[in-house]
Parts: structure tokens; sequence; C-alpha cells
């Protein structure tokens, strides 16, 4: 009986499996067929193929990144059928790369990394866009001609476009913010230059700010644009310009090291600071009062983090928690501005084997228009958002956009450009100040930009010779030299700061060149050399980035006003 | 009989040693687990260790509202149990034959089976046979290429080497041919290896990540593995890039991310237990009596 009994599982098992091979075929054909159908129902649109990220954020009640309410919106509503193809956002590398090798990529690729797109370029895997917009461009050919910077970041070393882009705001990327109420309790000035950074992080450390009679502080976290203050330590931007000729600059290192180094030497930072690399735990030491000053990423949806709910987790652990901007402060090389956002950011590229350019031009000229851009950013007007007191859309129910439009993003219109939307683009915008929080989140951030502004009056430097996705992927040959150079020299820079007197700033510039030499520092360099004295009147330099900024200065103190 | 002090001496430090190994592995559980219940302020205060705080569902109801998590742990199960039946019975299929010593070119099958172990295709060149043989975007491309793991039907063909031959002809005597063998006698008596396999296959499934990424093309298909990665090495990409890439940027919460993590691990911690049991039965059913 017993063995009767396993011969029958046996024959069940096989036959699960016969069922599971036939269910598996059936459901493929079924979901293909309905997707082929789904697009071809709305006519004789050309059909195209696109990319959209998927970041996994996507409730199922909505659908799927290929197939929502928005994919048929644009579908409804623009001049092609797009049938997308999801990439995932944390490996997008790997998805384009095999898509490209197997020759199944899609004709419109949307992708911000320029080290994913160069080498693309490099392995003539791209269309070039000069002929498609002129011919059958209008919207994003009038974008181009009113914004050359724009034309001129997309021209590639052959001489013809080969990116899609658009103009973002230009705002500053990172901030330094201090406990004003430590400073008061102190009776100290917010700190000008990097002396007096240090000296009040060590007061911070050392005279028991928060009152609990325990050495429990930090002065400050080794967070983001720390070194931004001494001019940046990228290995690929640490260039200056003199007289045409490219020069390394190592200061900025010698600099950034002395000074962290002091800070670790007397205890007036983590010392687990090396092994925090997202940056989770220095969050944490700031949200309960634990931390002076803190470094922080604050563009965009960051800065609503820091000023709206981490103030409030803060201000919930240490009620009298008061938070002020410090501008960054003036260091021994002089004074530099936070790194700004980049203004003229390149977003899409064409697969050379797209058949339908003409098709591929319509639709992005749709994305570029400010209805479809306001449509994929706030919903639709009526459901999810009507005009608020400003003109500028106001969300009907939080809760129904959340599911509805959280997934959005800029996804489906990453060549979207703020100037095309009009003053309700903007950052600034979206708070609404009839909320407290909101309202303080818009004090700040026009604060800040008045930092920037001043700073930039006052000719402060930018912290690198230029934003770095507008600084060409070196060649394939050179790219593993360069990669394992940044890498080892930024653990150099770590042993710097760690190991005591012993080990001198000094030691470990002459340390970090003999490494630049090794791994073909000096080809490296002469490669820099040679695109920039070909590009440099045309590439996106720090002035132009200057320019931008004041450029929307007008609009942008017309919203915060 | 007595324990001599120093048998004593050595037990008690094996349990300690053992405790603490376990604990060093499940505090680290324990602790996500606590995440995934504990209020959000509590988390971003780093207050939670290993009991949560301000207990609340609100992770898991956002992760199960906010996010397809429910389909793609179907889809997860569905590519992880049709997975481990085809490679379990192509592995019995290439173990069986393997482990006798009659069958003809036995040694240059294994060969080759062997030099799979040592070279592989390479990415490219696979991902354009499985294209072309038709799977991409179905869980065939994941099952198929991987079927058999040359490891583990080389564990299998040992354990079936190593069961007595007198079993074999006495079931010969009585009149077995070569399939009622396998099913009736030698299969039976191999459910410690096959629990094994069905472990080791299961977590490999369960556990795929590039090759679904990779495969797969429609996200509805996407299994959990890949919709919980995602929501981890968000926030990485948030501080090594500079790519700008932050108006959508997903800000995934601890709370949910920990949620996550639970309910990825949760389906290999309950089959665990179910499967234990082959080990310690099937060692004894191997034995030969008399």
């Amino acid at each position: 009986m017993v063995k009767m009994t396993k011969r029958n599982a046996l024959i069940a098992g096989t036959s699960l499996t016969l069922l599971a091979v036939l269910a598996a075929c059936g459901n493929n054909d079924n979901t293909n067929n309905s997707a082929q159908s789904g697009d071809s129902g709305s006519g004789k649109k050309p059909t195209i193929s696109a990319t959209v990220y998927d970041r996994g954020l996507i409730a199922a009640s909505e659908g799927t990144m290929e197939k929502n309410r928005w994919t048929k919106w644009i579908n409804e509503n623009g001049p092609t059928n797009v049938k997308f193809t999801a990439v995932p956002r944390t490996e997008s590398k790997q998805k384009l790369n095999t898509l490209f090798a197997s020759g199944s990529a899609p004709d419109l690729i949307f992708e911000f990394d320029p080290n994913i797109k160069n080498p693309l370029y490099d392995q003539k895997q791209l269309m070039p866009l000069d002929d498609m917009i002129n011919q059958y461009s209008t919207t994003y050919k009038k974008l181009l001609e009113d914004n050359p910077a724009l034309k001129s970041a997309a021209t590639k070393s052959d001489g013809k476009m080969y990116e899609f882009g658009k103009l973002n705001e230009a705002i500053p990327q990172n901030v330094i913010v201090i406990r004003q109420d430590w400073l008061d309790k102190l009776k100290l000035t917010t700190p000008k230059t990097t002396e007096e950074l240090y000296q009040v992080a060590k007061a911070f450390a050392e005279q028991d700010p928060d009152g609990n009679g325990q050495k429990d502080t930090y002065g400050l976290n080794i967070g983001p644009g720390i070194t931004d203050i001494f001019g940046g330590t990228g290995m690929n931007n640490s260039y200056v310009d003199e007289s045409g000729k490219l020069v390394r600059t190592w200061d900025n290192f010698e600099q950034y090291i002395a000074f962290a180094k002091q800070l670790y030497d007397e205890g007036i930072i983590d010392k687990d600071f090396i092994t925090d690399n997202n940056g989770a735990k220095a969050r944490q030491d700031f949200l309960n009062g634990k931390t002076g000053i803190y470094f922080v990423q604050a563009n965009t949806n960051m800065w609503n983090r820091l000023w709206i709910t981490d103030y409030a987790t803060l201000k919930a652990n240490v009620p009298r928690a008061d938070l002020e901007i410090v501008p960054n402060p003036k260091s021994p090389l002089g004074q530099y501005t936070v790194w700004i956002n980049n203004p003229v950011q390149l977003t899409a590229v064409v697969n050379r084997n797209a058949k339908d350019p003409k098709a591929i031009m319509e639709y992005v000229d749709f994305l570029s228009t400010p209805e479809t851009g306001r449509t994929l950013t706030n919903g639709i007007e009526g459901e999810h958002w009507q005009a608020g007191a400003t003109g500028c859309p106001n969300p009907i129910d939080q809760e129904k956009n959340k599911t509805e439009l959280g997934y959005l993003g800029q996804d489906y219109n990453m060549i979207f450009s703020v100037v095309s939307g009009g003053k309700c683009s903007f950052i600034a915008s979206s708070f609404n100040p009839d909320k407290p929080d909101e309202k303080l989140a818009k004090d700040k951030f026009k604060e800040n930009m008045e930092i920037l502004y001043n700073m930039i009056d006052q000719g402060a430097k930018f912290p690198g010779l230029t934003h770095v996705e507008h600084l060409p992927t070196v060649p394939q040959d050179l790219l593993v030299d360069q990669q394992n150079a940044t890498t080892e020299i930024g653990n150099l820079t770590t042993k710097a700061i760690v190991s005591g007197a012993s080990y001198t700033p000094e030691k470990a510039i002459t340390e970090m060149q003999g490494l630049w030499k090794k791994y073909n520092g000096e080809k490296i360099d002469a490669f820099y050399q040679e695109w920039y004295t070909a590009n440099k009147d045309t590439v996106l330099m720090p002035d132009d980035i200057f320019q931008i900024v004041k450029d929307q200065k007008t609009i942008q103190e017309d919203i915060l006003k | 009989m007595r324990e001599s002090t120093g048998d004593k001496i050595t037990r008690i430090g094996i349990s300690v040693l053992l405790l603490l190994i376990s604990i060093s592995c499940l505090a680290p559980v324990i602790n996500i687990l606590s995440i995934s219940f504990s209020g959000k302020q509590a988390v971003e205060s780093g207050k939670v260790l290993l009991w949560p705080i301000d207990v609340t569902l609100q992770s898991y109801s956002a992760l199960f509202e906010g996010t397809r998590v429910l389909a793609s742990l179907w889809n997860g199960v569905v590519m992880t149990v049709g997975g481990v039946i085809i490679s379990m019975v192509f592995t019995i299929c290439a173990a069986y034959p393997l482990s006798k010593g009659y069958f003809y070119g036995r040694r240059t099958f294994t060969l080759m089976l062997l030099f799979t172990m040592v070279f592989t295709g390479g990415l490219i060149p696979t991902y354009l046979v499985v294209k072309s043989l038709g799977l991409i975007d179905s869980y065939w491309s994941i099952w198929m290429p991987g079927a058999v793991s040359t490891y583990n039907m080389l564990i299998m063909r040992s354990y079936f080497e190593g069961i007595e031959p007198e079993i074999e002809e006495a079931a010969r005597i009585d009149g077995c041919k070569e399939m009622t063998l396998l099913f009736r006698i030698i299969l039976p008596l191999s459910m410690p290896v096959i629990a094994t396999l069905v472990l080791f296959y299961g977590v490999g499934y369960w556990n795929n990540f590039m090759n679904v990424l990779i495969y797969i093309n429609s996200t509805e298909k996407y299994t959990i593995t890949v919709l919980i990665q995602q929501m981890i090495a968000s926030q990485s990409l948030l501080t090594e890039s500079l790519a700008n890439d932050t108006t959508a940027l997903a800000l995934v919460p601890e709370g949910i991310k920990s949620a996550g993590i639970i309910v990825l691990i949760l389906p290999m911690v309950l089959i665990y237990p179910f499967l234990q049991k082959y080990f310690v039965k099937g060692v004894m059913l191997g034995s030969v009596k008399g």
C-alpha cells in the first residue's frame, strides 16, 4: 500500500510538471497577445519602443511600468504608440548592455548615466539626431534654438548630436546645516572659514552642547559636499585651467586630508565614518541630536526630507533643536560654491537600428510640450489636481495621488525641460505655504538660493573643472586604470585620515602622485587635455552654470517672494 | 556512564560556541524583523535593536498596497516550484545512469558534464542562445540553461553509488526492471539527498536575481527577489550617483525595506522544517540490515 502511494505521488509529480509546462506556455502567449492588441487598439499610429525605469514602486492595482494608466494616456494622446521596455533602475547598465549586445534594444533609450551612454556612442550603437530634428521636429527644435547649451552638450566628437536632453533648475546639490541652539548655548558664531569650522566642531564635540554631562556628541559628519569646500576631490575633475592648459590639482586633496585628519585625531568626528558608506549612521546621529554640523544631500525631494521629515524627527528627539544653513566656509585655497545640479542634462539616446526616426521625433516633441510635462508630473486636471492660488497644480487627494502618481516621478518624461513648464515646474512652486512645515522648507529654500547667488556674485569658484556629467568618458583601454586609480587614491585618502601623526598629508600626496603615475595618469591627463583643447568653447563650464543660475534667478525670486 | 570533567568542559565549550554562532546569525534577522514592525521615527533615529518600538503594521500595509509584492511573491513561487521539479527530474535522470558501472560511455559523459563546471559560455553568448531559442521573457530561460547543476548531479551520483549493491541485486532477483528499481528502490532510499538537493535548487531559484533581471523583460514576471533587491539598492544609488536622478529617486523607508526582506525570506524559513525530517529519516532507511 505504502509503495502504491509513493508511485501515485510520483505520477502526480510528473503530471504537475507537465501542467506547469503547459500553464507557463499558455501564460506567455496570453500576455504577449494582450499587450499587442492593447497597443494596436488606437488606430494607425506608428509604433515605437522605448525604455522606462522600473523602481519596483508601482502598486499592483496600477499594473506595471510597461502598462498602466499613464502608458495608456501616452498612447491615447500622443502621436505614436509606444511599447515600453522596463529597465530596472539599479541595474540599468547590465540590462541595457544585454539588450544592445543581442540586438533587441528599444528605439528610444532613457538613461541618466553618461558612463553607460558614452560607450554606446563609441561602439557606434547610436543614431545621430541632427537629421531627424531638422526634418521632423518643431517643439524640441525650438528648445534647442533657444538654448544652444543643450545642443553643444549633446554634440559628440564627430560633430553630430547624439542625445536628447533637458534643462534643469540650477540649484545646490548639498547643504550644510548647523544646530543653532548649540551655537547659542556655547556663545559661538556661524563658521565662515574652514579654521572656524574646525573650532566650532571642536567645541561641539568637547563642550557638551546637549548638556547631558557625557562626551557623546560629534562636531560634524564626513558627508556629501565636505570635500567641495576644498575644491572637490573627484579624480576626473581635479583640474584647473592655466591659460588653456589643464593642470592637475593636488592641494585640494592635501587640504581636505589635513582638515579631516585633525578632526579624526581629536575625536571630533565619528571614528566609524569609514564603514558608514551610505550615510545611514551619520543621519541617525543627526536625528538623535548628536551631530552639530550636518553635511547632507539636499536637492529636489531630499530637500523636503531634510526640512520636513527629518527636522520633525529631530524635534521629536530633541525638542529645542534649531537648524540653520551654513554657507560653504572659505578654505585656504579660496571660496568654493556648493555643488550645483546639472542644469543641462542629457537623458535619452536613439538606437542606431530604430526603424522610424520620424515617429521617434514626434514622440519626443510630444513629451516636450508643457501639457504632457504637466500631466506626466501632476496627473490629470480635475482628477488629480486643481489650480491653486498661484495658478499651479494643487493635489486634490494626497492618498489617491500617492498610489496613482507616486511611481511617475519623471520616468516617462525624462526629456522635459523645466523652462518649458514655466514657473509651476520649479521646485519652489511645490511648497504649500499654508502648512507650517512646508512654509519652513520654502523659506529655507529661498535662503539657500540667496546664499548661492551671493557666492557667485562674490566670485566663488566651482568645486571642480566642470559638472562631471559634461566630462567625457576616457577610452576603454584607460578606463580600468582610471577606475583603479580613483579607488586606490580614495583608499589612500581614508588611510591618511585615520593613520595618526606618523602619516602626514604631504606623504599621502606623494604616494597619490606615485599611484596616479603608475596607473597611466599622464595618459589620462593627456586625454582630458586633448578633449579640453578641442571643446572648451562649447562644453558647459562653471561660468555657463553660474550664468544659468543667474538666468533663473528672476523666476525663482518671483515664486519665492 | 559518568562524564569526565574534561568531556564536560568540552561539551559546555562547544555549546557556548554554537550558541554564540547562532546568536550572531539570528541577531540581524531579529533586528530586521523588529524594524519592520516599528514606527518610522524610531527606525530613523536608530533606536530599534532587538525589540520593535511603537509597534505598527504600517510598513507591511505600505509594502502590500504600494508595491507589486504579492504578484512577485507568486512569481517567485511559480519559478521556484517549477524550477525545482524540472531540475530534480533531469538531475535524477543524469545521475542514475552515471552511477551504474555498466552504463556505456559513462566516463565520457561524466567528463563532458565536468567540463561545464570549469568553462561557461559567458553572459552575452548565453543570452544569444537563449534568445534564439525563443525563451526570452519566459521562465524557461531560467529553467532550461540551468536545469542541471553539475555539482548537485555529482552529489546525487555519489549517493546512488553509495547504495549497497546487495539491495539492487535482491531487487533484481525479485524481478525488478531498471525503471521499477529506480522508482521503487533507489529513490525511496535516497530521500536525504533528494531533500538536500530540493533545498539547494529551491534556494538557488528563489534567490536567483541576475538571470531574472537579464532574461525577463516584462516587469509583471519579476520575482520577489528582484523587487526587494531594487528597493534596497536604490539607497546606494542615491549616495553614489551624481547623476541627478533625484526627483523620482526611490526613498524607500527602512521599515518597508525590512518588511520586504522578511517577506522574502519567510517562505524558505517555513519550508525548511518540512524538509528537515527527511534528513534524519532518510539516513536510517539507507542502512543495510543483518
